[in-house]
């Protein structure tokens, strides 16, 4: 290259600054070839060796390559065996033209040998030439190529340089541009500023126009609106749609409702001239305003102007506003949405804009299909293809909401297409999305009763669904959060987190209306289970007890259940509560032995059922739950004895607050006063016939169950039962001065109290007749409680009657009591099973006791008064009681007996005494049966003149005494007297009597040592009458039934009044 | 360019013999599997088949003597040359274009650096028009870099 460039230059420069640089080296040296060399320009930059490709390194490749082919071709050949073998056997020279029979696939295979080799031997033999031909190439030519691609690298460089260099004066070229200072035209401005006008201005020459004054403008306007209206309302044929106008001003205005109004005008009344565009408003909001002199109003007026030029006119200008108006809120509402993904709705709202489509994505993180609603223009040709009456159909807004992938049809969104706001619909298009979820839901819970839905049209926040189970307290309220679509659980809890992420989770979410009821069921559980604790009930049973067991023992459909078991309700029974899907119920279990199976359930009832879980309420229900058990344990009590019954509930109003609901107390139970008492026929009804029994609960130290049975006596019972009251205060009976009274009766958990309340009737109703009886036989009642009536029947005369547990009556008297000698024979007729007797009704046994009593007391007194005064002979006379009607009083000495036995004479008793010795030998006393038994003489004397006294309450009847009851006190002392005359000093004697006999006596004796004979007289009597008693008491053990019976056959006699 | 390179030339002196080999080792080769195309062909039996083993191994041999003497061969071939023989084109058409393309753009360098040499006489000049004062250093600024400043123009009447 010449140094004549810029370059050459630049090197010469160079060229001297290194002359200059090497100055103290080559001083004073003349231009030698090293000058020469150091004048020259750089050497060129080199382009580096890895730009080119070594030509060894390709022949190398190249061989390689060549090699591997030719072995893959000697593979290859050698992989067709046959042709190989056959082409060695052949002869020489006949392989290829006379192996025409048998080498037909020899010359095959072995032209395709051949044509492997062909080929291979011919690509690389050009492959070679090639590199023959570059080698050629190199040895000729190449370092000098390389020389010249070095110099154009440079030149290149350099072209490259003087790009940039020309890039940049560009730059500085437009740059300078802004340097420039503009030459004002100071003159002319100064000269128009001061004179308001410039001589050199060329003046156009227009004739200003005058100006119009307010009623020339008046009268114009009203002259064009008046050739408006003539022209719209004769000339023009107005579609449908641009019906509504309106002339002022004018102009011609047309105002199609929600989208737009736009001004037109006219110079001419009829079609002869086009309309002129003037003014275009949107009519919705929000919506911009144009300004009349802005970019778009003049491009619209163009295009309008145009419009209205055409054929179509007016029509033709309404499509295109129309269309540009709903374009244009499709556009509003985007950019709405667009910002409302700025705002909250970040994450979970897509805005696509497909064309002129508004597609609104919501709820995206849902999991299933996706949801969307689409806003765009619908054309709304009919599909028939016909036009309707009407006239031609116009494009409007169409809004399709997509729920979960499919379109919903039949739903009106109510769009507010006149006040756009995006917010707004998709809000509505929530609301309605969450209301079909929330409707779903409840659908799929089985309960409906306690849940509460709450909806709103256009605020998804506001729909929910409020389940209630159980209590009110235990709620759950379901929504949809608005943006996410996520179901909401509240109240939130360890629970209901849970809960909501199973209904939330992408895979496999639970349905939300099973979801909520088992949430309530277990919260209502944890809420009852949490009382129950604090109360100290025992959580039983939930490893051995299944839920199935449970199911079918309660027939409902039980979500969850709990077992308890109560302080003082044993192991038998537990208190359990289920939840199904109508709230919480309580029941008493029976269970069986081994815990995992239910015997009996009996269900306790509440009345209100929605009572709030607190401790006080389970309290409660463990009170109502022993009443409960006790109501069914009784009326199966009576069911099994076959009586009748019937219950019902009472209620007590709690004393605190009188606002507060009634609390179901407990039950009555009405039973039959006659079944529980067996009345005597014939015997007035003293009851009331019915009773109450109320459960009262179980008592805090006992644990045992109280029971009150309030019966009502009738008033005349009432009054004699005051009485009988009075006097002895009961702890366990209460009785009230109308009749009323209660009975306080305890079992132990779980037993029932029918048979004892029968039992304590039945003593009520033996206290009652017993005191009915004494108050007809007019003896005076000393003392009475259920337990025992203690009665005076004569002077300083009293017994005690106590009746105890069961039928058994015990008799007691005093020591003293003369009726000592009979009371075992009266204690059995007490407790003798009644009979009935068809002479009298009034046959109980109290009745006949009290009548006996009152006849013996006389009888027994003066028999006790005589052998408490006898000192003559011990033992003598002594009382055989065969009876309580039949005695025999037996004298030692002098031997003799007589009998004593009541009789009826016209309707008065009579004490018969009579003379044993008239009697048969055999019903003698044994002292008189000894053979040749004689009596004393002087004793028949006296006898005899006894017999035949007669005094005013006592006669004598030859063979005996017959005496009035008073009487015989009277007629026993004077016999007494009468045989105590013929006492014989030192022993009667008689003759020996029988072996057999004897020894029955030393019997008798050794038994009893107060035996009448072989005693020393003078003893104290008293003493010997003491220990005599139950001896009597024990030989009249024997005829007792015998005597028994003729009693009873004897009743009428003594039963007299 | 008008400096001979005599780093250049030593090169290709010392490089002719490898050359000069591997170019008869090459025209071997070629040779052999030309004879090969001619065996296989004109197939005769027996002795042409033992006419091409010989060539195999003879060729094989060459190859091999090929691959040793190859690494000596100092020649760097520009890849445009190696692309031009491969779609078998004469690598000299391409030695006289490039000779031509070269000429070209030194030609075109050389107008360009003329015409900015005249611009740049040019703007001096007018610089110092505009601007009197800047005249000297215009004037020390275009001869420092080997420019001249023209006279001044007549002055516009």
């Amino acid at each position: 290259m010449n140094p004549t460039g810029a370059n050459g230059s630049i090197a010469q420069r160079d060229g001297e600054a290194r002359k200059r640089s090497h100055e103290g080296k080559i001083v004073n040296g003349p231009a030698s070839i090293s000058d020469q060399v150091a004048q020259l320009p750089p050497e060129l930059v080199h382009v580096a060796a890895d730009a080119y490709h070594p030509l060894s390194k390709l022949l190398q490749r190249i061989n390689q390559e060549c090699f591997d082919q030719l072995n893959e071709v000697l593979q290859r050949m050698a992989s067709l065996p046959v042709s190989h073998q056959a082409n060695g056997a052949l002869p020489n020279g006949l392989g290829s033209h006379g192996g025409a029979s048998g080498g037909q696939e020899n010359a095959e295979s072995s032209k395709q040998k051949k044509l492997l080799m062909l080929r291979f031997a011919q690509a690389n033999r050009a492959k070679y030439i090639k590199m023959l031909v570059l080698a050629d190439w190199g040895k000729k030519s190449a370092g000098e190529i390389s020389k010249l691609i070095d110099l154009f690298a440079w030149a290149k460089e350099q072209c490259f340089d003087q790009d940039a260099v020309d890039a940049q004066m560009e730059q500085l070229k437009l740059l300078s541009a802004h340097a420039r200072q503009s030459n004002p035209d100071i003159r002319t401005a100064l000269e128009i500023l001061t004179t308001q006008k410039a001589e050199w201005l060329p003046d156009l020459g227009f004739v200003p126009p005058e100006p119009i004054s307010s009623e020339k403008a008046l009268t114009l306007l009203r002259y064009m609106d008046t050739s408006l209206t003539i022209r719209l309302t004769v000339h023009e044929k107005l579609p449908r749609h641009l019906q509504n106008w309106r002339v002022e001003s004018g102009r011609a205005t047309f105002t199609i409702e929600t989208e737009f109004e736009f001004d037109v005008m006219s110079f001419v009344e009829d079609t002869s001239d086009q309309w002129h565009f003037i003014d275009f408003r949107l009519l919705f909001s929000p919506a911009p305003v144009l300004h009349v002199d802005s970019r778009i109003m003049f491009e619209l007026k163009n295009i309008m102007d145009h419009n209205l030029a055409g054929e179509g006119g007016l029509e033709e200008c309404f499509h295109f506003l129309h269309n540009f108006t709903l374009t244009h809120k499709i556009s509003v509402l985007r950019s709405q949405a667009h910002a409302l993904l700025q705002s909250g709705w970040d994450g979970s709202l897509r805005v696509d804009s497909p064309h002129r489509q508004l597609v609104l994505s919501y709820w995206l993180d849902k999991p299933g299909k996706k949801n969307w609603i689409e806003i765009g223009i619908s054309r709304n040709k009919p599909k028939h293809g016909k036009v309707s009456w009407r006239g031609p159909s116009f494009p409007s807004l169409t809004a399709r909401w997509f729920r979960q992938g499919t379109e919903v049809k039949d739903v009106d969104l109510k769009l507010d297409w006149n006040n756009l706001s995006a917010e707004r619909i998709l809000k509505r298009v929530i609301s309605l999305h969450t209301q079909h979820l929330l409707q779903t839901t409840r659908q799929n819970m089985k309960f409906s009763t306690a849940i509460k839905a709450t909806f709103s049209d256009f605020e998804p926040a506001d729909c929910k669904l409020e389940a209630t189970m159980g209590s009110s307290a235990n709620n759950v309220t379901l929504s949809v959060e608005p943006a996410s679509g996520r179901y909401i659980l509240q109240p939130v809890n360890l629970l209901s987190a849970g809960a909501e992420n199973a209904i939330n989770r992408p895979q496999d979410a639970l349905n939300p209306s099973n979801v909520v009821t088992q949430l309530l069921a277990r919260s209502l559980l944890d809420l009852v289970h949490r009382c129950a604790q604090q109360l100290g009930w025992k959580q039983i049973g939930q490893r051995t007890l299944r839920l199935d067991v449970v199911k079918t023992a309660v027939k409902t459909e039980v979500l969850q259940f709990a077992l308890y078991s109560l302080r003082g309700w044993g192991s038998e029974w537990a208190m359990a509560v289920t939840v199904d899907a109508s709230g919480q119920s309580w029941w008493a279990f029976k269970m069986g032995t081994a815990g995992n199976n239910i015997k009996h359930v009996e269900k306790i009832n509440m009345k209100n059922s929605r009572l709030d879980i607190t401790r006080g309420t389970l309290a409660a229900i463990a009170r109502v739950a022993v009443n409960t058990l006790s109501l069914y344990v009784n009326t199966e009590e009576l069911r099994k004895r076959g009586q009748t019954y019937h219950t019902s509930d009472e209620f007590t109003r709690p004393r605190s607050t009188p606002t507060s609901q009634n609390v179901l107390r407990g039950w009555v139970l009405h039973v039959k006063t006659s079944e529980l008492l067996a009345v005597n026929p014939g015997e007035e009804e003293w009851l009331q016939p019915v009773m109450r029994v109320v459960c009262h609960g179980q008592q805090l130290q006992s644990q045992k169950v109280w029971h009150i049975a309030t019966g009502t006596m009738v008033p005349n019972v009432a009054s004699d039962m005051k009485k009988l009251m009075a006097s002895s205060p009961q702890s366990d009976f209460n009785f009230s001065d109308d009749g009323h009274f209660q009975i306080l009766l305890n079992t132990p958990f779980g037993g029932e109290i029918i048979s004892k309340l029968m039992s304590r009737l039945r003593d009520i109703d033996r206290l009652r007749s017993f005191a009915t009886i004494l108050q007809k036989r007019k003896m005076v009642l000393q003392s009475s409680s259920l337990q025992q009536v203690r009665f005076q029947y004569g002077h300083s005369l009293s017994a005690t009657v106590k009746f105890e547990a069961g039928d058994a009556v015990k008799l007691e008297f005093d020591d003293q009591n003369p009726h000592m000698r009979v009371q075992p024979f009266l204690q059995n007729m007490i407790n003798a099973p009644p009979i009935k007797s068809s002479v009298s009704g009034d046959t109980t046994n109290l009745d006949q006791f009290c009548t006996s009593l009152m006849i013996t007391r006389p009888l027994l007194s003066a028999i006790a008064t005589i052998t408490d005064s006898n000192t003559k002979s011990f033992g003598s006379p002594y009382l055989l009681v065969h009876t309580i009607n039949s005695y025999r009083l037996a004298y030692t000495n002098p031997i003799c007996s007589f009998e004593i036995r009541p009789t009826r004479k016209d309707d008065r008793v009579l004490w018969v005494i009579e003379d044993s010795e008239r009697n048969p030998i055999d019903l003698r006393p044994k002292e008189q049966r000894t053979p040749g038994f004689t009596r004393q003489e002087n004793l028949k004397a006296a006898l005899h003149g006894l017999f035949v006294k007669k005094e005013d309450r006592w006669w004598g009847v030859h063979s005996g005494i017959v005496a009035e009851i008073d009487g015989v006190r009277e007629a026993l002392k004077e016999l007494h007297a009468t045989v105590m005359t013929c006492y014989v000093e030192g022993g009667v004697k008689q003759p020996q009597p029988l072996a057999v006999n004897n020894g029955n006596q030393k019997q008798a004796k050794a038994a009893a040592p107060p035996a009448p004979t072989g005693k020393p007289n003078g003893h104290a009597p008293h003493n010997q009458n003491k220990a005599g008693g139950p001896q009597q008491r024990q030989s009249f053990k024997e005829g007792f039934n015998k005597a028994a019976n003729k009693a009873k056959a004897k009743h009428d006699v003594i039963t007299i009044d | 360019m008008a400096r001979p390179c005599h780093v250049a030339l030593i090169v290709v002196d010392s490089s002719t013999a490898p050359v000069a080999i591997v170019e008869a080792q090459l025209k071997d080769i070629v040779q052999n599997l030309y004879n090969l195309m001619v065996q296989s062909f004109d197939h005769r039996g027996e002795p042409t088949q033992n006419a091409i083993k010989g060539e195999i191994q003879s060729l094989v041999q060459n190859m091999v003597r090929l691959s040793q003497s190859a690494p000596s061969v100092n020649i760097d071939i520009p890849p445009e040359v190696t692309s031009y023989v491969e779609a078998s084109r004469n690598p000299d058409i391409f030695t006289r274009e490039f000779v031509e393309t070269v000429q070209r753009m030194n030609q075109m360098l050389k107008g360009r650096a003329e015409a900015y040499r005249l611009l740049q006489e040019t703007l001096a000049r007018d610089i110092i028009d505009g601007i009197p004062e800047l005249k000297d250093d215009v004037t020390k600024t275009v001869e420092a870099t080997g420019g001249k400043v023209p006279p001044p123009r007549a002055p516009v009447t």
